[in-house]
């Protein structure tokens, strides 16, 4: 089955690339960060990051894929060589590993548009509903469902998830702009949008803001996942990169936008003086307690709030999809057929996904260890393309007779501009978690959530990453 | 809504949601002059291969 695999047509792959973009980091986390960074102000540095991270990284990963034609274990290997698999695997394992728990997330959603269905959202005490289900039974069912339906969907190949990403995008853009226009139709909601849009230049100065909008566009556009990347394995023999990673990073960010809008002039439509309070709440506590108190305020509101929790369902759903045919993908690169790896991959999503499901604690620790280790992800796909040389990879991998548009010679400065942001992001994550916690707290390796946490695991996986690539080197393993 | 806040909405949804319309329609235009040219753009690769 290998490499007959193709996407119907441009247009199809795009949707699929699209709808893997587009989350719940567009829904649920773009309108509270904007919203707890000043609202206009944080929108200038996350324009200036969309060119500066998102997109240099989509087209890093679309070429690499295209022109590899392997998923990210092998692609690593063939770009630059076969002793640094162990970066392919890491890029892999940190999707993967996000996989197990964010069917958690895609099975809470499930669960929330059913309870807007049956009534049994929004609740009479706020938050009663979700904190009698977090953690519950109910959240293994819901996580199994959503494993097995995303893994069903991947064993029909790539075919079957362009098929789906055809009717579930196109839905998902028409959900949120029907809740966007709602929502600026509402009593007072030019106070939201005046909270959106204005911009206080003094506060750019603040280096928060700024590293803010970089965690965001690295977080919800999908760039340095390797999902785009095992995508573009299927892209057609001699299709465009440049242009079509560029729509993929203005496609997301559009509806990221679509999202705040909508969240927030609800937000100061109804609760004006608990804005403050509803943005802070983390995205589980905006999403699943405050939504459904906001939406039974306005008219029609159960249809609404039915509409949002479909809308995020679908968003959430097929970027799931995209996890488990990444991590199917390099099982395929091992030699072993579709239908084998899925039932593989389903079976250990379903497995490991399951502490994520009942313990809330569990389910942070992993959001915190492989959320952040998305940065060393994009870190690694800057390096690669450095050691393969920024110039050859334009040269030779993008500039292609197929492009749409011919990338110019601001390509490698930019790629050492994206190096230096994972840097310059990890060591601001690394003094702030010290200055905050202090050092014998943040180094404590068994807390929920530390910096030892964090760097025991990636520690860890990183070792067995290492040991795995040179024992693969010696030809230990016989498909090597 | 405070004009500050008109002019950066303005700016930002002529960036985001215009550019990416702008880059759509510019990839449809190039999707029908490849398919114009070679039948479709399948087709064109294999004869491009053929020529090369």
């Amino acid at each position: 089955m290998k490499g007959k695999e193709t996407f119907s047509s441009r247009w199809g792959m795009m949707l699929a690339m699209l709808s893997l973009a587009v989350g719940t980091g567009n829904v649920w986390r773009f309108p509270r960060i904007a919203a707890t960074n000043d609202g206009g102000t944080f929108l200038i540095p996350w324009l200036i990051f969309l060119f500066a991270w998102s997109i240099p990284l989509l087209m890093i990963e679309f070429t690499i894929g295209k022109s590899m034609r392997a998923g990210p274990v092998d692609a690593f290997g063939k770009l630059i060589g076969s002793r640094f698999r162990w970066m392919g695997l890491w890029v892999a394992f940190t999707a993967t590993a996000i996989m197990f728990y964010y069917s958690v997330v895609t099975g809470w959603c499930l669960r929330f548009f059913v309870a807007t269905l049956t009534g049994e959202i929004p609740d009479a005490v706020p938050g009663a509903f979700w904190h009698g289900f977090e953690g519950s039974w109910q959240v293994v069912v819901v996580h199994i469902v959503m494993m097995a339906a995303g893994a069903g969907l991947v064993y029909r190949g790539i075919r079957g998830i362009e098929r789906v990403a055809r009717i579930l995008l196109p839905a998902l853009i028409v959900l949120i702009a029907v809740l966007m226009v709602r929502a600026v139709t509402l009593p007072n909601a030019h106070i939201g949008l005046n909270f959106l849009f204005t911009v206080h230049w003094a506060d750019l100065a603040n280096a928060e803001i700024w590293l803010q909008a970089l965690t965001q566009n690295a977080w919800d556009t999908g760039a340095g996942w390797g999902l785009i990347l095992t995508y573009a394995i299927y892209a057609r023999g001699r299709e465009d990169t440049s242009l079509n990673a560029a729509m993929i990073g203005f496609g997301n960010n559009s509806i990221s936008l679509m999202a705040g809008i909508l969240v927030l002039c609800t937000i100061f439509s109804i609760q004006p003086d608990a804005a403050t309070e509803i943005v802070g709440a983390g995205n589980n506590g905006l999403t699943f307690i405050w939504v459904p108190q906001l939406f039974s305020q306005i008219p029609a509101g159960q249809l609404f709030m039915a509409v949002f929790f479909l809308a995020l369902l679908f968003a959430a759903f097929t970027s799931l999809v995209s996890m488990i045919e990444l991590a199917t993908r390099v099982l395929m690169d091992r030699k072993i057929p579709r239908r084998r790896a899925v039932l593989i991959v389903g079976a250990a999503g379903v497995i490991f996904g399951l502490p994520s499901a009942l313990s809330p604690a569990f389910f942070n620790n992993q959001d915190a260890v492989w959320g952040i280790g998305l940065m060393v992800s994009g870190l690694l796909f800057a390096v690669a393309v450095i050691k393969y040389g920024a110039n050859r990879f334009r040269d030779v991998l993008m500039n292609t007779g197929d492009s749409d548009f011919l990338v110019g010679r601001w390509w490698r400065p930019l790629v050492f501009f994206v190096l230096l942001e994972a840097v310059i992001l990890l060591v601001w994550w690394l003094s702030q978690t010290i200055s905050q916690e202090g050092w014998a707290a943040s180094l404590n390796p068994f807390a929920d959530w530390s910096l030892g946490t964090v760097l025991l695991q990636w520690g860890a996986a990183l070792a067995v990453f290492i040991w795995w690539n040179r024992r693969a080197e010696r030809g230990k393993f016989a498909h090597d | 809504m405070t004009e500050n806040a008109v002019f950066t909405m303005v700016i930002v949804l002529s960036l985001v949601w215009g550019g990416f319309i702008s880059l759509l329609g510019y990839a449809m235009r190039r999707e029908s002059r490849k398919r114009s040219t070679t039948g479709s753009p399948a087709e064109g690769s294999r004869s491009r291969e053929k020529q090369s």
